[in-house]
C-alpha cells in the first residue's frame, strides 16, 4: 500500500530513450557521410605532398628559407611593418569595441515581463523589436563579410597602405564584437537585472550599472582575444595592399626570396606570440589577481597616515 | 498604500500562485508575510513591486494600479518601491560602496550615477556608511561583494534597498540563509524604519518567534490562499 502510494506521487520523468537510438544512429550516419562527401569534393590526398614533383618543389623552398636575412636593412624594414601591423591591429580593434558596444546593446534581446507588450505598449514594444531586428542585421552583415574582401573594398575606396586595414578589422571585428557583447549583457544572471530594475532605474543605467560589471572580465577577455585575432588578420592584410608585414611577405614570395619570407615568418611568430604574452598578462591581472582593489587611493593614504 | 482585490496569477505551466488574495495595508507597518515554500509570497512581493502582473485581480500599489501601468509608469513607482532579495543580487565585482550606491540609480540622472560610482561625494560615502554602521559591516563599505560572506552580503542587499529611501519595502526572505545575529541586526533596522520613518515593510519570514517579537501584523499564505490575516495585537502578543 505504502508502495503504491509513494509510486503514485513520484514525478513521471518524460521517455527519452535509453542509450543509443535510431536516432542518434542515424544522425551519426549523416555526420560520416557529410565528412565523407567534403574529403571527396576537397580532393583531399595525404600522398600528394610526397609525390616526386611535390616533394621537389617543397625541399627547395624549404632550403631558400636558410638562411635568414639579417642584413640590417632588411631587419629595419621588417620592424618597420611589424609596427606598422601592430598599429592597425590596435586601432581596428579599438575601432571595433567603439562601434560594437552601441550595436550590441542595440542587438540585446531584454528579458522579463517588465518588457512584455502589456508593459510597454505596442508602439514601444515593436520599436523594440525593430532595434533588434534591425542592428542584428546590421552586426550580421559586418560578421559575415572576412577582413580581407573587406579590406579589397576599401583598398579601392581609400587607396593603398594601413588605412584600409584598420576599416577593414574595424568592420569585421565590429560585427563580432557586437554579437559577443549583445549575447554577454543577454546571459547576465536575471535576477541581477530585476534587482536594478526594481530601484526605478531606466534600462541604461541597468546596462552600465549591473551587466557591464557583471561580465567585465568575461568581456575583457573576449575583446583582448578579439585584438589578438585582429594581430593575426592584419599580418594577411598587406596581401591585398592594406598595410602591414603582409605586404612584404607578398613581395618576397613573388620574388622567391624565400631567406626574406623565414625573416618575416619570424616576425609573424614574435608578433603572435607578443599578443599572446599581452593578452595572458592583462587577463590574470584581471581574472586571476589577488582581488581586484575597489578601495580609492586616497583610502590608502588615510590609513598610513593613521 | 496597498490594495489588492482578489488576486490571482496563473503561470504558463497552468499553477496558481496566488488564488483570490484580498488584503488592505493603510499605514506604515512591519508586516510579515508567512506560509510554506511555494505558497505564493514570492509571487505576491514580484507583483506589489511591477515585476509580474497578475492574471487577475487588482492591485494598487501608493495609489498605482500596478496590473494596468505601463512601463514609465511601473519605472517611477519603483523608485518608491525597494526590494531585498532572498539571494542578495549584489555584483560581485562592486565595492560595497558602490553596490549600495546601486539603490539610488532611479533617483539620480545617468551622469551623477557615474559620477557616484567612481568618485562618489563626501555625501554619499557618508549615507552609505551610516546605513553599513547600522547594519554593523560599516568596515567593508570598499570591500569587493563577493568577498564577503553570505550574512554580510544579505546586509549590503539591506543597505541598498535603504539607499533607495522607500515608501514600502518588500524583503523577500532576508533571513533565511543568515545566522541569528544577523537576522536581529536586520529584523530590528527594519522595524526602526517602520516604526521611525514610516516605511511600510513586507517582509517574509518562517521562523514564527520573529514574527512575533518584530513584527505588526502577520499575512499567511497557503497555496496562494490568504488564510489569515491578524495583527499581533489580536494575537495576543505584545509587540
Amino acid at each position: 500500500m505504502t508502495s503504491t502510494s509513494s509510486a503514485a506521487t513520484r514525478p513521471v520523468r518524460p521517455f527519452r530513450g535509453h542509450g543509443f537510438g535510431w536516432s542518434n544512429s542515424l544522425l551519426i550516419l549523416i555526420g560520416l557521410a557529410v565528412l565523407g562527401w567534403s574529403f571527396n569534393g576537397t580532393s583531399f590526398s595525404l600522398t600528394a605532398l610526397f609525390e616526386a614533383n611535390n616533394a621537389k618543389s617543397v625541399t627547395r623552398f624549404v632550403g631558400g628559407l636558410f638562411p635568414p636575412n639579417l642584413s640590417p636593412d632588411f631587419l629595419g624594414t621588417v620592424a618597420r611593418l611589424t609596427l606598422e601591423t601592430i598599429q592597425i591591429s590596435i586601432v581596428g580593434t579599438f575601432l571595433a569595441i567603439v562601434l560594437g558596444f552601441p550595436l550590441g546593446v542595440l542587438a540585446l534581446r531584454r528579458r522579463g515581463e517588465e518588457v512584455s507588450r502589456p508593459s510597454l505598449g505596442t508602439p514601444l514594444w515593436l520599436l523594440g523589436w525593430s532595434r533588434y531586428y534591425v542592428s542584428r542585421m546590421v552586426l550580421n552583415l559586418l560578421r559575415a563579410v572576412p577582413e580581407l574582401v573587406w579590406a579589397l573594398v576599401f583598398v579601392v575606396a581609400v587607396g593603398l597602405g594601413p588605412l584600409p586595414g584598420v576599416l577593414a578589422l574595424a568592420a569585421h571585428s565590429t560585427g563580432v564584437l557586437g554579437k559577443l557583447y549583445a549575447e554577454l549583457f543577454e546571459s547576465v544572471d536575471q535576477r541581477l537585472v530585476e534587482a536594478g530594475r526594481s530601484t526605478g532605474a531606466s534600462e541604461l543605467a541597468v546596462l552600465l550599472f549591473i551587466r557591464v560589471p557583471s561580465m567585465l572580465p568575461t568581456l575583457l577577455s573576449y575583446t583582448l582575444f578579439r585584438w589578438e585575432c585582429n594581430m593575426r588578420a592584419a599580418t594577411l592584410l598587406g596581401f591585398v595592399g592594406a598595410g602591414g608585414i603582409g605586404s612584404q611577405l607578398v613581395i618576397s614570395m613573388k620574388l622567391f626570396q624565400y631567406h626574406e619570407v623565414l625573416t618575416l615568418a619570424l616576425a609573424i611568430l614574435c608578433l603572435v606570440v607578443l599578443s599572446d604574452v599581452v593578452g595572458q598578462v592583462i587577463r590574470t591581472r584581471v581574472l586571476d589577481g589577488p582581488g581586484v582593489d575597489c578601495e580609492p587611493a586616497m583610502v590608502e593614504v588615510e590609513r598610513a597616515r593613521v | 498604500m496597498i490594495r489588492a482585490v482578489q488576486l490571482r496569477k496563473r503561470f504558463p505551466n497552468g499553477a496558481d500562485a496566488l488564488d483570490g488574495v484580498s488584503f488592505t495595508v493603510e499605514k506604515p507597518q512591519l508586516i510579515a508575510v508567512t506560509g510554506p515554500s511555494g505558497s505564493g509570497k514570492t509571487t505576491l512581493f514580484r507583483i506589489c513591486n511591477g515585476t509580474v502582473r497578475p492574471t487577475s485581480g487588482e492591485v494598487d500599489v501608493l495609489g498605482i494600479p500596478m496590473a494596468s501601468a505601463r512601463a514609465g509608469r511601473l519605472q517611477g513607482i519603483r523608485k518608491l518601491v525597494a526590494v531585498v532579495y532572498q539571494n542578495h543580487n549584489l555584483v560581485a565585482s562592486l565595492s560595497v560602496l558602490q553596490n549600495v550606491l546601486i539603490g539610488r540609480l532611479g533617483q539620480v540622472n545617468l551622469v551623477s550615477a557615474i559620477r557616484s560610482a567612481f568618485l562618489p561625494t563626501d555625501e554619499d560615502v557618508r549615507r552609505v556608511e551610516h546605513l553599513l554602521d547600522e547594519l554593523g559591516i560599516a568596515d567593508k563599505l570598499y570591500s569587493r561583494a563577493d568577498d564577503l560572506s553570505g550574512g554580510q552580503q544579505q546586509r549590503v542587499a539591506v543597505a541598498r534597498a535603504l539607499m533607495q529611501e522607500p515608501e514600502l519595502l518588500l524583503a523577500d526572505e532576508p533571513i533565511a540563509s543568515v545566522d541569528t545575529e544577523t537576522a536581529r541586526v536586520i529584523l530590528e533596522l527594519l522595524r526602526r524604519v517602520s516604526r521611525e520613518q514610516g516605511v511600510t515593510v513586507l517582509v517574509s519570514l518562517h521562523q514564527h518567534q520573529y514574527v512575533e517579537q518584530y513584527c505588526d501584523r502577520v499575512i499567511d499564505l497557503r497555496n496562494g490562499s490568504l488564510v489569515r490575516d491578524e495583527t499581533l495585537s489580536e494575537l495576543g502578543v505584545a509587540t
